[in-house]
């Protein structure tokens, strides 16, 4: 038993050979004590999602919205658009402006990188309900609004513990 | 009034009273609502989540079970084409039943028992035995790949640790001199409770009780990963619902056996004498058994906490290369102890 515990651990295959049976009791104590500490002190990393959620980093690239006074109608972000989510108009007569539809789009940040006025940014929100296919494609005036923050969430900074994995501050939204 | 009198006379007549409340059906399915609860929430705290939350988060998702279970009663039974349907219907409902059917002879208390028997070891420990042949059968009715295979690894399973268990009960029966349980838990307060007098034996049967009813690492037989749900495959509706409440079932009954011949039966509670007759011959030591059983129930479920699944040849290698010697060597110390008695 002495010379296992010295010898290779995992080059044996078989079990019975790596470890003598006190070992193995050994082993199962280990695991069960360990389960029934967890059990006593639980360190719980689950982020109760619609109720809490983590505040973004800088530059997530989010739902995407539109400053319609910047915007000088050169179409380089429906160009660029690798899933020809983004479409221009004519919002009035010579006045070309995107529109862009949530059923095609992946959050690629192309068109945002492309504008050269800076009228498209990311807001950080990535998680909007449509009650239909229909309302996933914006017109210009749902285009130009930012998305609104549900009511009634917490909002936690997601903080990374050495001891517990993860830990999730909370951020006074005052 | 007096038909509300007669009713509770009804209710109160002892057969009834067994067999439909405690420690019946009623309470067995308190006790399997309460015990599915408490094993997802014991993985989730061990796990690092939650478990059950979204019913009702200040009662830790308590009502959970019972949306389930109106889940499972309103749910459409289908019964495929393809399946033998006399035994696919039978099967579940029967092992069911007959998991259940131990609680004949196990008494709560020394007056509390439906029939009075010399033999009701023997009894109860044969009829555990039937349930996983009606599990065999259903997963051979069903006609499915899963059902198949679940049932092999459990006819695999089966002739391993019914032998171990049929052998600690025999060790502990040669213990005690005796096949009543009356009497064994009669040996156990005139002289120590069985798990200190051969705890091997008891260490051998929690073991062989956890590999009969599919707790972790021997949850072989309906793996969910591997074969859906093993023998159960093809059941919905009510019928899974039971299909999934046998093994605890088996497992509520395994246990009280476990709490009659090693913690002592109703020792702590059942000596107390109030005067009342129900309060002292049903609940107090019927309330301590039961509370007993729990509580091994709960460690049982613990397990899957912390295992994972053992692969079938294992299983099997560990019990019959080390449990079925366990077991042996289990019998030898009761004969060491009945010596020693016999000495001192």
């Amino acid at each position: 038993m002495a010379e296992t515990s010295a010898g290779p651990r995992y080059s044996e295959r078989n079990v019975e050979e790596r470890m003598g049976l006190l070992d193995k009791a050994k082993m199962h104590a280990k695991a069960l004590s360990l389960g029934m500490l967890r059990l006593a002190r639980p360190q719980r990393i689950t982020l109760r999602y619609p109720l809490e959620r983590p505040v973004l980093s800088e530059g997530y690239r989010g739902m995407i919205v539109l400053n319609n006074d910047k915007c000088i109608g050169c179409s380089l972000c429906a160009r660029v658009c690798p899933a020809a989510a983004m479409k221009m108009f004519n919002a009035a007569p010579k006045k070309l402006r995107p529109v862009i539809n949530y059923e095609r789009c992946i959050f690629c940040g192309y068109c945002v990188d492309i504008c050269p006025v800076e009228a498209l940014y990311h807001v950080p929100v990535h998680d909007l309900v449509f009650e239909n296919r229909d309302d996933m494609v914006f017109d210009l005036e749902t285009f130009t609004k930012e998305p609104e923050e549900p009511e009634h969430v917490r909002k936690v900074r997601v903080v990374i513990d050495e001891e517990k994995g993860l830990r999730y501050v909370p951020v006074n939204s005052e | 009034m007096a038909i509300v009198e007669r009713l509770i006379d009804l209710i109160l007549w002892p057969p009834l009273f067994y067999y439909i409340i405690f420690p019946g059906l009623i309470f067995v399915m308190i006790f399997e609502m309460f015990l599915i609860w408490s094993e997802r929430k014991i993985a989730g705290r061990v796990q690092m989540r939650y478990g059950p939350l979204e019913i009702a988060p200040r009662l830790a998702g308590a009502p959970q079970l019972m949306a389930d279970l109106i889940r499972y009663a309103l749910q459409e039974v289908i019964i495929p084409r393809t399946v033998d349907k006399l035994p696919f219907v039978i099967a579940p409902i029967a092992a069911f039943v007959i998991a259940l059917m131990p609680l004949l002879v196990t008494p709560f208390s020394p007056t509390f028992l439906p029939v009075t028997t010399e033999g009701s070891i023997l009894i109860a420990a044969a009829l555990t035995t039937i349930p996983p042949l009606l599990l065999i059968l259903a997963g051979w009715a069903s006609n499915n790949k899963f059902s198949l295979v679940g049932s092999a690894r459990e006819s695999f399973l089966i002739a391993t640790y019914e032998i171990i268990i049929l052998l600690v009960i025999a060790s502990m029966s040669f213990l005690y001199g005796t096949l009543d349980f009356l009497k064994a838990v009669e040996a156990q307060q005139a002289l120590l409770w069985g798990i200190i007098l051969n705890p091997i034996a008891a260490i051998t049967y929690f073991v062989a009780v956890m590999m009969g009813t599919s707790r972790f690492p021997f949850e072989i037989a309906e793996a969910e990963s591997e074969i859906v749900m093993g023998a159960f495959t093809e059941y919905s509706g009510i019928m899974f619902g039971l299909a999934m409440g046998i093994s605890y079932a088996r497992m509520f009954v395994y246990n009280i056996i476990f709490v009659l011949l090693f913690l002592g039966g109703w020792s702590p509670l059942g000596g107390i004498v109030t005067g009342n007759y129900i309060l002292d011959s049903i609940i107090l030591p019927g309330a301590s058994v039961a509370i007993k059983a729990v509580i091994i129930s709960l460690l049982m479920v613990f397990t899957r906490a912390v295992y994972g699944r053992y692969r079938i040849d294992h299983a099997l290698k560990g019990g019959w290369g080390f449990w079925f010697i366990m077991a042996l060597v289990s019998i030898g110390l009761s004969a060491a102890v009945v010596y020693l008695m016999e000495v001192f």
